[in-house]
């Protein structure tokens, strides 16, 4: 689903501390932009509250679309390490836009390229010593969000920015599908709907009917991990492009993936060994630790 | 893999023959069988004449529910261990600030001990793995290292996690039990893991698929999260334990030191008469009477271990051992098979796990063909369990 954002002059005057909008990114109901705030450049993320004409329940639809950017906006305040996105200075607000309602906050802008973007660009395969550091980056944002009893559910090459600077490379994005084992769940009528998550990057654990109950961050270890793969071996170690949405589930839930090893060889066992582990379907059959896990990247690098 | 002795009633002088030739890695005690004071006394003389061998003392708190029971067999547990060794039900455990305080008790206890590693107690989980046991049990699990942590003691934790074979029934209940103790704030060190059989002669009990596949898929994914495991009463199984990952296993000199089963702690029915004595033979993957050996050596000498402690089955005296020595041999010969079955990567380990069970059944083959019928505990039932379970641990370990 798509929407049309409303035109530059209309945000700008419902948004007055922002100036000069440059369009980024647009999803779903969503549309990024760079843009001037006090002086500096931030991301600037516009989201419709879609229209809830035609929905079942009307207000519990809206109720999670408001849900999950406050939830994103909550997590992204209480995280405070380098490996993922900061918020900006626009807080969170809500607007009318010419009859539509919105709701908007500000991100520091981030001078970089997503992993998805890098992956169709035909560039060299990245070294170990990058793989260890990406791998490294976001086993750090897992503990971090974990720590506050989030799960991220959403990790994926499209939300991971490579930056330009040595000192912070891989920044994790997007905490807009992000689970609370905290806070009572978002999702509206969640039996009568598939899960909330990218099909392509779906740990097999969210395609059970009760994984609310004994859900934990080692789904994103498995999605981390496949994006690192995607990363490394250019290929999706279960998804092919054709596939339709059931196919993709299908092989989530059933299929063995291939092997890191197999399509880079060049890469130390030890490295490649971890990632496959990584892409159990079983969650206890992948590695939890992350203290060690992290200092096993760092000692790497 | 490490190999510790399982002690137990009647000692004597077997741990010291088994250590003194180099055969163990360390000795797991039974506070059951053996007085406070003698217990003390073999960890010092352990700890000044073996320096590197581990010294273990199992709890065996998983007997306490045995503790009100008239005529249970609990030996020294209720005299000298009544530090923590105190009866309770079922209900007292099912609130935390009990099973903290017996935790404390059980720790503080050992740390008083020249051991080199603390095992914190637990009960045992008897019929399934989604139950009120099995919630205790986990809360065992989740506390003992705050109140490890806080005795001040920097020696190596381990939790016991006891498991009866029937409470491993359910595959999807144990990977999800499996989930939760692999994800612990706060996390012990290592595991030593008991898997019961309904009474420790009940052969069939753990030589079943679904029991040897559960109990390696157990050693896999707690050592895949950094935990080490110790498997007590692991017997010959010891090294398909370690190809799944496993760090040592343990056995004893009675049946009941090789089969875990509280049983050995209840009351008892009275009489039974000693065993016949047995000789390992790695060739088959199994203990056969020393008779037996006596006749096959001659016939098919490959069922020899070609190990010093053949010495002790001599051929002219009928191949009977002295009867202190046959464990001397039992930790020869599943000493010999860790090394080499559960040695190297892990699919090299299975691999190798796999080819001696496809041998052992050639060899029991070549035996059908000989005029001598083995003993009901001597045949080959257990081999297609073996290869089974080795399968069915690489489908859920999904390594297949």
């Amino acid at each position: 689903m798509s929407f049309t954002p409303p035109a530059d002059a209309l945000i700008l005057q419902a948004f007055p501390q922002i100036q000069a909008l440059v369009p980024l990114d647009q999803g779903g109901f969503k549309v990024v932009y760079r843009a001037q705030i006090q002086g500096k450049e931030e991301a600037f993320k516009l989201i419709q509250i879609p229209s809830s004409a035609g929905a079942p329940d009307p207000e519990a639809f809206k109720h999670e679309v408001v849900g999950r950017v406050r939830r994103e906006v909550a997590a992204l305040g209480k995280c405070l390490g380098l490996e993922i996105v900061k918020l900006g200075s626009l807080p969170l607000s809500e607007a009318s836009i010419a009859g539509a309602d919105y709701i908007a906050y500000s991100e520091e802008y981030l001078d970089g390229t997503d992993l998805w973007k890098l992956l169709n660009s035909g560039m060299a395969k990245p070294s170990e010593a990058e793989l260890k550091l990406l791998f490294g980056t976001l086993l750090k944002a897992i503990r971090e969000l974990w720590g506050f009893g989030y799960i991220h559910r959403d990790i994926k090459p499209l939300n991971v920015i490579k930056l330009k600077t040595a000192e912070r490379q891989f920044v994790l994005l997007d905490l807009g599908i992000a689970y609370s084992i905290q806070e009572t769940a978002l999702t509206a009528f969640p039996n009568y709907r598939d899960p909330v998550a990218t099909f392509r990057y779906l740990a097999p654990e969210f395609m059970n009917q009760n994984f609310r109950e004994n859900i934990d961050y080692r789904s994103d270890l498995y999605t981390a991990a496949m994006t690192v793969f995607e990363y490394a071996a250019q290929q999706h170690p279960l998804a092919e492009n054709r596939d339709d949405r059931m196919k993709t589930i299908s092989r989530a839930l059933y299929q063995q993936p291939k092997l890191l090893s197999t399509l880079r060889p060049d890469l130390s066992p030890d490295f490649s060994q971890l990632i496959d582990q990584m892409l159990k379907k079983k969650p206890a059959l992948r590695p939890a630790n992350l203290a060690s896990l992290i200092s096993r990247m760092e000692a790497h690098v | 893999m490490k190999l510790f002795a399982q002690h137990g009633a009647q000692e004597g002088d077997k741990i010291n023959e088994g250590l003194s030739r180099g055969l163990l890695d360390g000795v797991i005690y039974s506070p059951r069988d053996v007085s406070l004071a003698n217990l003390c006394a073999k960890l010092d003389f352990l700890e000044q004449n073996h320096a590197t061998v581990e010294r273990l003392v199992d709890p065996q708190y998983y007997s306490i529910f045995l503790n009100a029971t008239q005529e249970a067999r609990l030996g020294y547990l209720l005299e000298d261990y009544g530090d923590y060794f105190q009866p309770r039900r079922r209900g007292q455990l099912e609130r935390e600030n009990q099973i903290q305080k017996d935790l404390t008790a059980a720790l503080t206890f050992q740390a008083g001990l020249k051991v080199t590693r603390l095992i914190a107690p637990n009960i045992l989980i008897p019929n399934s793995l989604n139950s009120i046991e099995a919630v205790i049990a986990k809360n065992f699990i989740r506390l003992a290292a705050s109140q490890h942590q806080a005795l001040g003691d920097t020696r190596p934790l381990f939790v016991t996690l006891a498991i009866s074979r029937n409470a491993l029934g359910d595959k999807q209940d144990l990977v999800e039990f499996l989930n939760e103790i692999t994800l612990l704030d706060d996390p012990p060190q290592g595991f030593y893991v008991l898997i019961s059989a309904r009474n420790s002669e009940a052969r069939s009990d753990i030589y079943n698929m679904d029991v040897i596949a559960n109990w390696m898929f157990i050693n896999h994914v707690l050592t895949l999260n950094g935990f080490e495991v110790f498997n007590g009463y692991s017997d010959i199984l010891t090294p398909f334990l370690g190809a799944a990952g496993g760090a040592a296993g343990a056995l004893g000199w009675w049946s009941n030191l090789r089969a875990f089963s509280l049983n050995r702690f209840a009351p008892s029915p009275g009489g039974g008469r000693l065993p016949i004595q047995r000789y390992i033979s790695q060739a088959l993957l199994n203990r056969i009477t020393y008779f037996e050996l006596d006749q096959l050596r001659g016939l098919l000498p490959g069922v020899l271990n070609n190990l010093p402690t053949d010495n002790l089955y001599d051929a002219t005296n009928g191949s009977e051992p002295q009867r202190n020595l046959e464990v001397v041999q039992s930790w020869d010969a599943v000493k010999a098979l860790n090394q080499s079955l559960a040695t190297g990567g892990q699919r090299q380990s299975l691999n190798k796990c796999q080819e001696a069970v496809v041998k052992a059944e050639a060899f029991y083959d070549t035996i059908q063909n000989q005029p001598i019928r083995l003993d009901s505990k001597s045949n080959a039932e257990h081999l297609q369990p073996l290869a089974e379970g080795i399968r069915l641990f690489e489908k859920l370990a999904e390594l297949d």
